[in-house]
């Protein structure tokens, strides 16, 4: 380690400029990600002109505070209305909006910044130790073993499927369906759009989740109100009084009783963050899907804050590790990653191997910032959380076509490609129709991301492997261990889940003919 | 906007109204020119585009460039959109060959590459092949390499189109393996995974020299001359009497338009690109303006759709 | 056996009908059985998504849990159909609005329609709301420098 740069970073991070636009950024991140649409990167996209006019820590400082920030902003709403603010938030919402209706908000999102600021702080700290190891790691990753990795991620759809398996792979089956609508992977011939040359691009992420998880969650809070207005059934308002001064708050105990779904999300997002082209969704439905299987006592899906802990520690493990390709080879990992170093190449600071010789003292400085930068997030997000507490307690008349116009704006916001808007409007109808007959959202989210992506590594490798299926599946000894780790998880999973659930249903019918 | 600009705004567009589109050339541009990029705001196509448009106001007789985004249907629902605008000089097209690719990859497409005027280049990113120096020395151990076995290259559907097009005059084949994005394929032609990357320069840059050499530079347009030094002075496909293929950011305007206002904007245009100044704020930003006038940049254009047209069966 | 159409046998039933007529539409198309230079059929992965949507369908109308009903269907109305219909119409006309007339002229009369078709009284609140809201994630957004649709007031900006 290079004493000396080390004390120029300290030099350079620690000086109210520095510090004064970490807050910022952190604020702006929270604020940004907890509306639906405004993700971390459009986020930082927005901020990039403003970070040119700043010194290369401030312009660090605000851009990381602002990544930090807007992925845990993101579970704020998820928990508070059922909205994801971003994608990567929307497994928070099964736990978080659950415990919201217990009258337990508070305690929710108090879990989601407790477990996203220990698992982003423990992540950097890898990062910081082990970033060229991690690095040379995510080499050996080739097509072969990504896309063993997709088929653990898709192994672990069966514990999302809740109790009803066949609706549960339905649904599978319709996001693998809506994932394929765009262009071929390989020949970038459009394939499945209908004719519709506005599908050629495919469906986006964004307003995909907010249709699927907001748009149809608001439209059944509308019927609701609608049928209260009426004087039919009577409604419990959930929305009000919840967050009052008194409502529970999270005790130490319980934050430690969270370790292993910590843990877990942790180790997975550090890992998926240090891939490129994964991302914060994959990785916060991993931890939460493992920690769901693993520990099944915990009841991680019917309100626990042990699901919050595991896919919001998840999506917050994977923003340091992000940078890790940038740093290591100059390859930006991700949207957010490349927009990072963007604002490094207009400060003259081209991302590369010789980034930690030539400029060791920014290396240092982004390091600190980036630990910096989890303090500023407990604190911040600590208000905020009290902020959206109060927006709570707004009754359903006000809130319910507030947030349908806010999912308007967050579909369009993402891409400002109109047709967005009415597909999210679509998807809206088509997440109400699945609840309303029971089909869970989470494994259409799943597969809609990983289908795609499986299917690209599996073709890469194939031709790569000229056509040969035996070298494109078992070609490296890290490939076959995937497999046999995959293997084990459905093993797992089978045993477990759909022994115990026939088991269940089984009894049901005996008792329904008996 | 100052509200003396915004008189004025309210003003020319009253008058526009009142008078069609027989907009006199004399007096362009009298208001706001809309500057449509067929990407989504946050990209790299939109970063150096308000980049541009903040700098290069001075050069357009005061009046403002207002950059909008039209993303959608593979970069096309842009370039629709400046088809239905008025022809009058007051809205321009900044795309990439994106929406190129798109059109050529429709069997029926809404519009042909041809519907558009091109009245400059801002850029053009090149195809530059990067291998590792023990597997393919130079050109000619590549080629015969790639006559012996199966070697495959990677990269974005666009790069390689450079990469097949090389090749293929060459008379020889290789397997193109096709990628989301740069940092996917980089990481796999670091990992071993693949023999060749096809990249940008700016991306070959992070590349050469620890990790491998710039064996081939298949663009039809020469790297500015500090790059082509950083990556050891590649070769250029052209210098072989081959035809290159470049990824410009190409600035055009619906075929209708009247002549006096292309010209006069294409001059316009080129004292923005030409300004030291602006220069050098690209530069900066990692992205030198590589510039070709009205004639070249038309003429580069044509030879680029046709040469796509042919690369493009090859990958499909 | 009234409430028959409510269980997951019926539902399981309409969805194989839906997809079905899907799965055929698809199989119908020139473009799935194009043969890509991998040798993949352009049509393959769609195909697998519907085949897999088939497969469950018809599984939910034999398994053991077919003469369930889900929860939320059970005191279900036809109004549930066409209310949220109605909603979406509503919010998308709003987005065609907001498109030509600017997001500060179409969201005021959205806002105050859905509120107080929801029920919030008294009136002059939602029309206060309706009003305030829209100012406030204007100057919001425009402070965060996300550009909404301005429309016709595009000039006073």
């Amino acid at each position: 380690m290079q004493i000396d740069a080390f004390y120029d970073a300290l030099a350079l991070v620690f000086t109210f400029n520095t510090l004064f636009w970490l807050v910022i950024g952190v604020f702006l991140g929270v604020g940004l990600g907890a509306i639906p649409g405004l993700t971390a990167s459009t986020g930082i996209a927005l901020m990039l002109p403003l970070s040119f006019t700043l010194d290369i820590t401030g312009a660090l400082g605000l851009l990381i505070g602002l990544y930090k920030g807007a992925v845990f902003g993101g579970s704020i709403s998820a928990i508070s209305f059922a909205t994801p603010g971003a994608p990567d938030s929307a497994a928070t919402v099964y736990d978080g909006y659950k415990l919201t209706k217990q009258g337990k908000g508070r305690k929710a999102i108090l879990t989601a910044l407790y477990s996203s600021v220990t698992a982003d702080t423990a992540s950097d700290i890898v990062v910081i130790l082990v970033a060229p190891s991690i690095a040379l790691m995510a080499l050996q990753f080739g097509p072969t073993e990504r896309l063993w990795l997709m088929v653990v991620a898709i192994t672990l759809l069966g514990t999302l499927s809740g109790r009803h398996l066949a609706k549960g792979m339905l649904s599978a089956g319709i996001g693998l369906f809506l994932g394929t609508i765009g262009a071929d992977p390989v020949s970038n011939v459009a394939r499945n759009t209908f004719g519709q040359s506005w599908l050629r691009d495919g469906i986006h992420l964004v307003p995909l989740v907010i249709g699927i998880f907001a748009m149809s969650q608001m439209l059944d809070q509308g019927l609701e109100l609608l049928r209260k207005t009426r004087g039919g059934k009577k409604v419990e308002q959930s929305a009000k009084d919840l967050f009052g001064a008194k409502s529970e708050g999270l005790t130490f105990r319980e934050y430690l009783s969270c370790w292993r779904e910590m843990g877990i999300g942790i180790g997975v997002g550090t890992f998926v963050g240090a891939l490129p082209g994964l991302g914060a969704t994959v990785a916060s439905f991993m931890s939460y899907g493992i920690a769901k299987q693993a520990f099944p006592e915990k009841k991680i899906g019917e309100g626990s804050i042990h699901g919050i802990a595991a896919a919001e520690a998840g999506n917050n493990a994977t923003v340091g590790p992000t940078l890790v390709p940038l740093l290591a080879f100059g390859i930006p990992g991700s949207a957010t990653a490349a927009l990072i170093g963007a604002a490094l190449i207009l400060q003259g600071i081209t991302p590369s191997p010789r980034m930690f010789s030539l400029h060791a003292d920014v290396i240092y400085a982004l390091f600190i910032i980036l630990i910096l930068g989890n303090l500023f997030n407990l604190g911040i997000g600590r208000a905020f959380s009290f902020l959206y507490a109060r927006l709570g307690q707004v009754p359903g008349e006000v809130l319910v076509p507030i947030i349908m116009i806010m999912a308007v704006i967050g579909a369009f916001a993402a891409r400002g490609d109109p047709a967005d808007v009415y597909m999210m409007l679509g998807l809206g109808f088509l997440g109400f129709l699945m609840r309303r007959v029971g089909i869970p959202e989470a494994p259409l989210v799943i597969t809609f991301l990983i289908a795609p992506l499986l299917e690209e590594n599996l073709r890469r490798a194939l031709l790569i492997n000229r056509g040969d299926w035996g070298g494109a599946l078992f070609g490296s000894a890290l490939g076959i261990g995937l497999a046999g780790f995959a293997v084990l998880v459905l093993l797992i999973t089978f045993k477990m889940n759909v022994g115990s659930k026939l088991a269940k249903i089984g009894h049901a019918d005996d008792k329904k003919e008996g | 906007m100052s509200f003396k600009a915004t008189t004025a705004a309210c003003v020319a567009a009253a008058l526009a109204l009142g008078m069609g589109t027989t907009v006199a050339a004399s007096d362009y541009p009298s208001s706001t020119i809309n500057w449509v990029i067929p990407f989504g705001a946050g990209g790299g196509s939109d970063r150096l585009s308000r980049v541009f448009a903040a700098e290069a106001e001075r050069h357009f007789g005061g009046a403002s460039l207002n950059v909008e985004n039209h993303p959608g249907a593979g970069a096309v629902t842009g370039w629709m959109h400046v088809l239905n605008q008025p022809a009058d000089g007051y809205t321009v097209f900044n795309a990439t060959p994106t929406p190129i690719i798109t059109l050529l990859s429709e069997e029926d497409a809404p519009v042909d590459p041809g519907e558009i005027d091109i009245l400059g280049y801002l850029a053009a990113f090149a195809s530059v092949l990067v291998v590792r120096e023990d597997e393919f020395p130079d050109w000619d151990s590549f080629i015969s390499a790639l006559n012996e076995r199966a070697v495959t290259i990677g990269g974005t559907n666009a790069l390689l189109l450079g990469a097949a097009n090389a090749i293929d005059q060459a008379g020889a084949e290789a397997i193109y393996v096709p990628y989301g994005s740069t940092g996917e394929s980089v990481t796999d032609f670091l990992g071993g995974h693949i023999d060749v990357a096809a990249v940008t320069e700016s991306t070959a840059l992070t590349i050469v020299p620890e990790n491998g050499i710039a064996l081939m530079n298949t663009s039809s347009i020469p790297l500015p001359d500090s790059v082509n030094e950083a990556l050891g002075n590649p070769p250029m496909i052209t210098d072989l009497g081959y035809s290159g293929l470049a990824f410009p950011r190409w600035v055009g305007m619906h075929p209708d338009t009247p002549e006096e206002i292309k010209a006069r904007f294409a001059e316009m245009f080129e004292a923005a690109a030409t300004d030291p100044e602006i220069e050098a704020v690209f530069e900066a930003a990692g992205e030198p303006i590589i510039f070709l006038d009205r004639e070249a940049a038309a003429a580069d254009y044509e030879a680029m759709v046709n040469t796509m047209r042919n690369a493009i069966g090859l990958l499909q | 056996m009234s409430n028959w159409w409510r269980s997951n046998q019926a539902i399981g039933l309409y969805l194989l009908l839906i997809i079905g007529a899907l799965f055929t539409y698809i199989l119908w198309q020139p473009w799935a059985h194009r043969v890509m230079r991998d040798g993949f059929l352009l049509g393959m992965m769609p195909m697998m998504g519907v085949g897999l949507m088939l497969l469950c369908a018809a599984a939910m109308i034999m398994d053991p849990l077919r003469k369930e009903q889900p929860e939320n269907l059970q005191d279900a109305r036809t109004s549930d159909a066409w209310l949220p219909i109605v909603m979406l119409a509503g919010i998308g006309l709003c987005f065609w609005a907001m498109s030509r007339l600017g997001f500060l002229l179409a969201s005021p009369p959205f806002l105050l329609a859905f509120m107080l078709w929801f029920g919030l009284r008294p009136v002059r609140l939602a029309i206060i709301l309706a009003i305030v809201v829209p100012v406030v994630v204007f100057a919001f957004f425009t402070l965060l420098g996300v550009r909404l649709p301005q429309g016709i007031l595009a000039g006073i900006f």
